[in-house]
């Protein structure tokens, strides 16, 4: 058997109100956080009263889901397939997404703790910077590189 | 035109931290909470370290029961039994019918804004845990 190490609720919770603090201070369009574990399990979500209810919860859980399986931050995952003959479709899986808004949460040693997804902002750019504050948050807390 | 009560992301946030700190203050077993709207969209949820798959999806279905169907569990079950319908004549996979740890959150107004969903305890201990989340929620 094996023993791993698991993102908790803490941790989750944490990540969530750093992103909403961060929120408060640059007002924008109303916004949903999901947090991910490694397994691509809902840990922790809130979301803003007004959100786009067509899109974003669903790509902030998406985001969320697409970084902690991908291994990558959203941004950077279309990326992957540049010089290759085929596109994040033909992966088949409808919930991966490049929007920007996705981060991948990776402890000192490597290894996938979860992700972090936020949107609702008109740009994905918007949406990964308020990601950006929940990653700062853990990292100030020593839970990921 | 006409008006929509919203819930807002820090009302749901204080009712997750209250819900929290009785789950962890009796020492209960690990639960899943969540909160959702009128639509039985999600709005928070929070997973307590160890929570089961099962208790995941089931606090998820009983917040969103007792939002869709304006009202708590324990009505929505004796509601049913009266009946003698069974939960599944709605045609609905997300409606549960269970009878604990599901309430509907009403403006002091009466009208329906959402649903708490508790699971992981005993079917009382889930109950208490989602009054605690209605009373935060309405400002009881």
């Amino acid at each position: 058997m094996q023993v791993r190490q698991v993102l908790g609720l803490d941790e989750a919770m944490l990540a969530v109100k750093a992103i909403l603090a961060e929120n408060k201070a640059s007002p924008g369009r109303p916004i949903a956080v999901a947090i991910m574990d490694d397994h691509c399990d809902l840990v922790a979500f809130v979301c803003e009263a007004g959100v786009n209810p067509a899109l974003a919860r669903q790509n902030a859980l998406r985001k969320a889901y697409t970084s902690a399986s991908m291994r990558v931050d959203t941004m950077a995952f279309a990326d992957r397939f540049d010089g290759l003959k085929r596109t994040i479709a033909d992966s088949g899986n409808l919930n991966f997404t490049s929007g920007g808004g996705g981060l991948v949460l990776k402890n000192s040693e490597g290894l996938i703790l979860g992700g972090i997804g936020v949107s609702g902002r008109p740009d994905g750019a918007e949406d990964e910077a308020l990601a950006q504050a929940g990653l700062r948050a853990l990292r100030a807390a020593g839970v990921v590189a | 035109m006409h008006e929509r009560t919203l819930l807002d992301a820090g009302e749901c946030v204080a009712a997750l931290d209250g819900m929290l700190a009785s789950v962890r203050a009796q020492s209960l077993p690990p639960m899943a909470l969540v909160i959702v709207d009128q639509y039985g969209d999600l709005m928070a949820l929070a997973c307590m370290d160890g929570v089961t798959p099962f208790v995941r999806d089931y606090a998820t279905k009983k917040a969103y029961t007792a939002a869709r169907m304006g009202a708590d569990l324990a009505d929505f079950a004796a509601r049913l039994k009266a009946q003698r319908r069974s939960v599944t004549d709605y045609a609905d996979a997300r409606l549960v019918g269970a009878s604990r740890g599901g309430l509907v959150v009403r403006t002091g107004a009466g009208l329906v804004v959402g649903g708490v969903g508790v699971s992981g305890g005993t079917p009382e201990q889930d109950d208490a845990i989602a009054r605690i989340g209605i009373a935060t929620l309405t400002g009881g």
